[in-house]
């Protein structure tokens, strides 16, 4: 597929769950995924949601330990983000688990790329919500939409609404 | 389904996806093929470290 300066080659193999992937010049192979969760919202009945949740794998790394900060690896990433997130109804959903607690610094890399990726157009949309168990942080999640979802505002409360009482 | 599920079905596909990733990387031939590939094209691409 595409190879722009500044950034790595990638491909979009496809199936159910939209795989896209490319190495690095460290040889370090990443799967980057957008798997169907309209679930999330089936608290709403009215509404129909486009939903992906946006995942990044590292399928193999050559390297052994912390992988070596790359530029080019962010570049790639918001490429592949652009490719996929291409239609005014699509939802993307990111979720940073707190079991190693380097949530924040997941979450701080995520807003990194959707204010990159935003760039001159300006019109995507991200909602952040920290959810709690008790008093403990559970996982912070993301949704990132475009200001010309047809249902935006019906979609940004269904996700506000996540997790209150039993939605 | 509740929300705290709705939530723990996200992680749980995180979770996953990261452990499938290295097993398609090895196993699947479709992907082992595109991965080949894009070593060759991307190995010499140069590196940025900011």
């Amino acid at each position: 597929m595409s190879l722009i300066p500044d950034s790595y080659e990638f491909d979009f193999v496809g199936g159910s769950n939209n795989a896209y992937y490319f190495t690095t010049s460290h040889a370090i192979v990443y799967e980057v995924k957008f798997e169907p969760s309209s679930y999330l919202f089936d608290h709403s009945p009215n509404l129909t949601v486009d939903a992906f949740e946006m995942i990044i794998a590292v399928a193999d790394n050559p390297v052994g330990n912390r992988i070596p900060a790359d530029s080019l690896t962010h570049n790639t990433i918001l490429i592949i983000f652009n490719d996929f997130f291409n239609s005014h109804e699509k939802v993307i959903i990111f979720i940073c688990d707190t079991s190693d607690r380097r949530q924040k610094a997941r979450a701080r890399k995520f807003t990194a790329w959707y204010y990159l990726s935003n760039g001159p157009r300006r019109n995507i949309f991200k909602c952040d919500r920290t959810i709690y168990e008790g008093e403990k942080e559970y996982a912070l999640v993301s949704m990132l939409l475009m200001n010309e979802h047809p249902q935006f505002e019906d979609v940004l409360k269904a996700f506000m609404s996540i997790g209150i009482d039993t939605k | 389904m509740t929300g705290k599920e709705k939530l723990q079905r996200l992680l749980d596909t995180k979770k996953q996806v990261e452990k499938e990733a290295r097993w398609r990387y090895l196993n699947d031939p479709e992907v082992k093929l595109v991965i080949e590939r894009l070593k060759k094209i991307n190995s010499s691409k140069r590196v940025s470290n900011t």
